[in-house]
């Protein structure tokens, strides 16, 4: 079975839909396949973490499907296909500065970034900015749209949202930027959220807030979610499924109680073992993963985790199969072939 | 007001070699066109540390607590506004056995430089990305009392490199051809150069992928057990603190709110920053279900700190006394200092381990 | 302090020695020459500005007359044509002049020069001519081109006094380049220093340098040459005149250089290799020489390329304006000034040629100082 395959009769139903994504970069040293055969399913109302560590092209898989990236230099092929209702729209056959394009994002798929600090912009009230995604997407009038970013405020934890709508983000500390950002992505009740590293430039204790805020908004609004993150904490308390990215690649894909407590990639152990956990190991050596991240252009050929991997595996040279370990459970490894019946 | 430690580490005194007292470094805020200082951020006030030779020890803390700045204090980047910080070297600097960092003179200044030494938290930023590998690690002994002949620079040069797990082959590269984490071995080793005593670590791992941050800390575990070496270890991953310090001393808003070592402050938590600190920290493993506090409100900015205990404003258990009088830093069980009114009544919660 | 004192246990097992295959890096230089060359534009600037830069070297060699040469019978001779094809129609691969016979035009008594197409005279190359000293030192008299003596052969024309436009010209590009290559070269020097000084100090001497700069930069620049260079005594040999103008434009174009560089050093002076620097003992000089300036230098280089053709429009329009070099001195602005009347135009518009060549050497430099702007800093720091 082909992990398109796999990935089609997973039984969950499905909202967004990657096939064999491929984006590649021409640059003047040659070209970079960041994302190279990416196959994924976001399932309504779950939340999906995106795992992985530099160059592992995370960020650039929910830059290609919000459209952000100019082609050329970006080179995207593939599909991924956004099941709205009835109707199935293939995102790449659009035109990414098109009408139709513009309608889905924000509106329908819509993006929280990393940094609030750099994410709003300081000449315009939080107010405004929100009501930018309202009123471009829906006929509400300003004072309706007005009124709904108020109600927005209010639901993402922001005390006196009436008198604060007016306020500059300057006036407004990281955490309380990132609720902002977190109202505007929700604005118009999105059926897919992506966050790019959400917590990543917040402080712990109020990460806690926005964490917890998430989820209930999540539940609330039964909105899908993609999160981006390489902290492996914030990943088990939150998603509901795990992708684990290596060098543009998935390389397990599962339930998150599955990826962390079975996991099955030779890359996802060791991660997992690498990190160090409250309470545990105290004074410890770290067990690593050997040797760096091979860089871009010198993609090892078939395997691509061969050069840090434990196991000898013969097969190395050549691209290893997907494998369904047990039903919404796969990996790309050579090692469980055979157990495969 | 000084606030005088009571109880220190009385039997170990001999062993300590920083020893901060009653640091304060505040920064003008200035206005006008005359730049009158109309306010101040206080971003160390009134800090007392006890550090031992070979000792890791972690501050920890979040944004505006003074981490940063209490370790470029101590690496003489900034000159302190008040307070001392007595270095007591292993042999004794020009005859002086110890020497006040926070207020040293010019002439035991470069000897100071070469015994206290600091890695930063970015390595593409640490490292002059216009020198090679080579002249970056030679640059330490340019400065050095001693004088160094070519020969005698490289191969130690060479030593150094292949001490931090480098091969010498690399001294003619430049570091946009390294990956974060060879960078930040690289810069130990420049850091490591002098053969120093103590090494300030701002953040050193926090700028890499997690999986290279294991492999910086068992290096540097590997070399503090080699050459003796003191870690002042700044960082705000309370995980990884837990894993590699021997005490941590948790900091807000300038302030610190609790010290002991780490068994002891993660199984034992005496002060209500610390429960919130440590609860709210995502642990990866999806079966455990934390009970995370949720602290009221937002940190404040240190340039306009609560009154009274600085943590008042979004203490879950605070009261009256808490908003007026500022809790002096005390040893409530040996080794384990607290600054907090109600630390002996409270019962805070463990970790889930 | 050796080695021994250093006990790492050579023990590399215990260390995880990192294997790093050979990457394939692209250098800063080569990806800035591959940009540059990329740049069409800044190619061809590149070209002109070495043509330019060759001529003024070998000034002597490539005049077929002596600048100072005046020659009163030859004056206004329009410029001379170069031929291939002879009266008979038949080619000739090396190019040959006619000698110029004078005559007069009969009904407007102008006086007219025709080609006395009898006789053939070839343009020859590595020929004797005048002679001039290199350096200075030995006398040499080769020319690249030139004709048999007696002939006439002036390929742009003459001047009032008889005088070679083409060898003038010449002559007067090392002038105008000389001044402009050292005017920057002080501007670059003393602009750099004060800039430094004013970003990495910052503070009291931050403010009163950016003071200074702010009231040399409120006085508008002709009045201000004007008074300068009147302020030269007339007395004073050609090479201390020529000395005293490149210090008055080098006195008024630093400023710009000393905001960039100071911009740049104050941005340099918190990075963290900065402070590490610090860190490690060393002083204040160090620092700015070792690791700042030459983070900076790209952007010096950029001002200092587009200073020289800022500084020979301003040369050229000092001399044009007759302030500035005096004859004997022959600069391309001198030479406008010669041509500045209404006979000139309409009767001896070749005496304008001058122009030309100070329009295609300000372009060299422009499109040279882009094209490396583009090629060192593509994103504009």
């Amino acid at each position: 079975m082909s992990t398109e395959d796999m990935v089609a009769n997973m039984k969950d139903d499905k909202l967004l839909e990657i096939k064999n994504l491929r984006t590649h970069f021409h640059t003047p040293e040659g070209k970079v396949r960041a994302v190279d055969g990416v196959n994924l399913v976001i399932p309504r109302n779950t939340s999906v973490a995106l795992v992985g560590e530099s160059g592992s092209g995370k960020s650039v898989t929910s830059k290609s499907i919000m459209g952000l990236l100019p082609q050329p230099p970006a080179e995207i092929t593939g599909e991924i296909l956004y099941h709205q209702g009835d109707k199935s729209i293939n995102l790449l056959e659009l035109d990414p500065d098109g009408d139709e394009y513009s309608q889905i994002r924000g509106n329908e798929i819509s993006m929280i970034f990393q940094d609030p600090m750099t994410s709003l912009n300081p000449v315009f009230t939080i107010g405004n900015q929100i009501m930018e995604v309202i009123l471009r997407h829906t006929d509400l009038t300003k004072a309706e749209a007005k009124e709904r970013a108020i109600e927005l405020l209010d639901k993402v934890g922001i005390a006196n949202p009436r008198q604060r709508v007016d306020e500059y983000p300057h006036q407004f500390s990281g955490g309380m930027r990132q609720r902002v950002m977190i109202a505007i992505g929700l604005a118009c009740n999105p059926t897919l959220l992506i966050a790019d590293e959400p917590t990543t430039a917040i402080d712990v204790t109020i990460q806690v807030g926005i964490l917890e805020l998430m989820k209930e908004l999540q539940e609330e609004f039964k909105t899908s979610m993609l999160m981006i993150s390489h902290d492996l904490g914030v990943v088990a308390q939150v998603a509901d499924k795990v992708a684990v990215m290596y060098l543009g690649e998935v390389v397990e894909y599962g339930d998150v109680l599955d990826i962390f407590h079975s996991p099955q990639h030779p890359y996802t152990k060791a991660l997992l073992k690498s990190i160090p956990i409250l309470g545990q190991n105290r004074g410890r050596e770290f067990e690593v993963i050997e040797g760096t991240v091979p860089d871009p252009f010198n993609i090892p050929v078939g395997c691509r985790f061969q050069t840090r991997c434990n196991n000898q595996c013969p097969s190395k040279y050549q691209n290893p199969p997907m494998i369904e370990v047990k039903p919404g459970h796969i990996t790309k490894c050579w090692l469980y072939k055979e157990d495969e019946s | 007001m000084a606030v005088e430690l009571e109880n220190n580490y009385s039997q170990e005194d001999k062993d300590v070699i920083i020893e901060i007292r009653n640091l304060k470094k505040y920064f003008p805020i200035q206005k006008g066109i005359f730049k009158k200082t109309v306010a101040h951020v206080k971003a160390v006030d009134d800090v007392s540390i006890k550090i031992k030779k070979g000792e890791t020890v972690a501050l920890v803390g979040e944004s505006g607590c003074g981490k940063s700045t209490l370790g470029r204090c101590v690496m003489k980047i900034y000159d302190s506004t008040a307070g001392e910080i007595n270095y007591y070297p292993k042999k004794p600097i020009k005859d002086k056995k110890k020497l006040d960092i926070a207020d040293i003179e010019r002439e035991y200044l470069a000897k100071l430089r070469e015994e206290i030494q600091m890695i930063f938290q970015d390595p593409y930023s640490s490292l002059n990305p216009r020198m090679n590998i080579l002249e970056i690690l030679s640059e330490p002994f340019r400065f050095h009392s001693k004088k160094w002949t070519k020969e005698e620079i490289r191969d130690r040069v060479e030593y150094l490199l292949e001490a931090v797990g480098l091969r010498s082959s690399y001294l003619t590269r430049f570091p946009h051809e390294f990956s974060g984490g060879q960078l930040q071995r690289i810069a130990i080793a420049r850091a490591l150069a002098l053969n120093p005593d103590i090494i300030v670590a701002d953040e050193p791992v926090s700028a890499l992928d997690v999986s290279i941050q294991g492999q910086i800390i068992n290096l540097m575990k590997k070399l503090q057990k080699d050459l003796g070496l003191t870690y002042l270890f700044i960082s705000h991953n309370l995980a990884l603190v837990d894993r590699i310090a021997d005490r941590i001393v948790v900091m807000y808003l300038g302030k610190v709110m609790e010290v002991a070592t780490t068994s002891e402050l993660v199984s034992n938590i005496k002060h209500p920053y610390t429960e919130a600190l440590l609860s709210a920290v995502p642990i990866a493993d999806p079966t455990i279900k934390q009970k995370r506090i949720i602290l009221s409100g937002n940190i404040p900015s240190p340039s306009n700190p609560p009154t009274g205990c600085v943590f008042h404003t979004r203490c879950p258990y605070a009261k009256e006394k808490c908003k007026v009088e500022v809790p002096v830093l005390q040893e409530v069980v040996d080794g384990h200092q607290v600054a907090c009114h109600f630390s002996e009544k409270l019962n805070l919660q463990k970790i889930n381990l | 302090m050796s080695n021994e004192q250093l006990s790492i246990p050579k023990d590399q097992q215990s260390m995880n020695v990192v294997v790093e295959e050979r990457v394939k890096v692209e250098s800063f230089k080569d990806k800035v020459i591959r940009r540059f060359k990329k740049n069409n534009l800044a190619v061809v600037g590149l070209v002109l500005v070495s043509i330019i830069i060759l001529i003024s070297l070998f000034a002597p060699l490539l005049s077929p007359y002596d600048y100072k040469g005046s020659k009163v019978a030859n004056s206004y001779l329009p410029p001379q044509r170069i031929h291939f094809i002879d009266e008979k129609g038949d080619f000739h691969l090396r190019p040959f002049v006619y000698k110029l016979e004078e005559g007069m035009d009969p009904d407007t008594w102008e006086r007219t020069y025709v080609e006395d197409t009898a006789r053939r005279y070839p343009i020859n190359f590595f020929v004797s001519g005048w002679s001039y000293k290199v350096l200075g030192l030995f006398k040499m008299d080769l020319h690249l081109f030139g004709v048999e003596d007696q002939v006439t052969f002036h390929i742009l024309g003459t001047d009032q006094l008889g005088r070679d436009l083409l060898s003038r010209i010449i002559y007067g590009s090392r002038v105008s380049v000389t001044i402009a290559l050292l005017g920057a070269t002080i501007t670059v020097i003393v602009g750099s220093a004060i800039g430094a000084i004013s970003g990495y100090y910052a503070g009291k001497v931050d403010m009163i340098i950016q003071r200074i700069i702010e009231m040399i930069k409120m006085f508008p620049k002709l009045p201000l040459w004007m008074a300068l260079s009147v302020a030269i005594p007339a007395e004073w040999p050609p090479m201390a005149t020529l000395t005293g103008i490149i210090c008055i434009f080098a006195f008024l174009s630093w400023t710009d250089l000393a905001r960039e560089v100071r911009g740049k050093v104050l941005s340099y002076r918190n990075t963290e290799f900065v402070l590490a620097a610090e860190t490690l003992g060393a002083p204040t000089s160090y620092i700015i020489i070792k690791h700042i300036l030459p983070n900076a230098l790209s952007h010096i280089i950029i001002i200092g390329t587009i200073t020289i053709p800022q500084l020979v429009l301003s040369e050229s329009a000092l001399s044009f304006l007759g302030l500035g070099l005096q004859p004997p001195m022959v600069s391309w602005g001198v030479l406008l000034n010669n041509a500045s009347n209404l006979q000139t135009i309409s009767q001896y518009p070749w005496l304008m040629i001058p122009g030309l060549f100070i329009l295609v050497t300000v372009l060299g430099f422009n499109f040279l100082g882009d094209g490396l702007r583009d090629a060192i800093d593509p994103y504009g720091d």
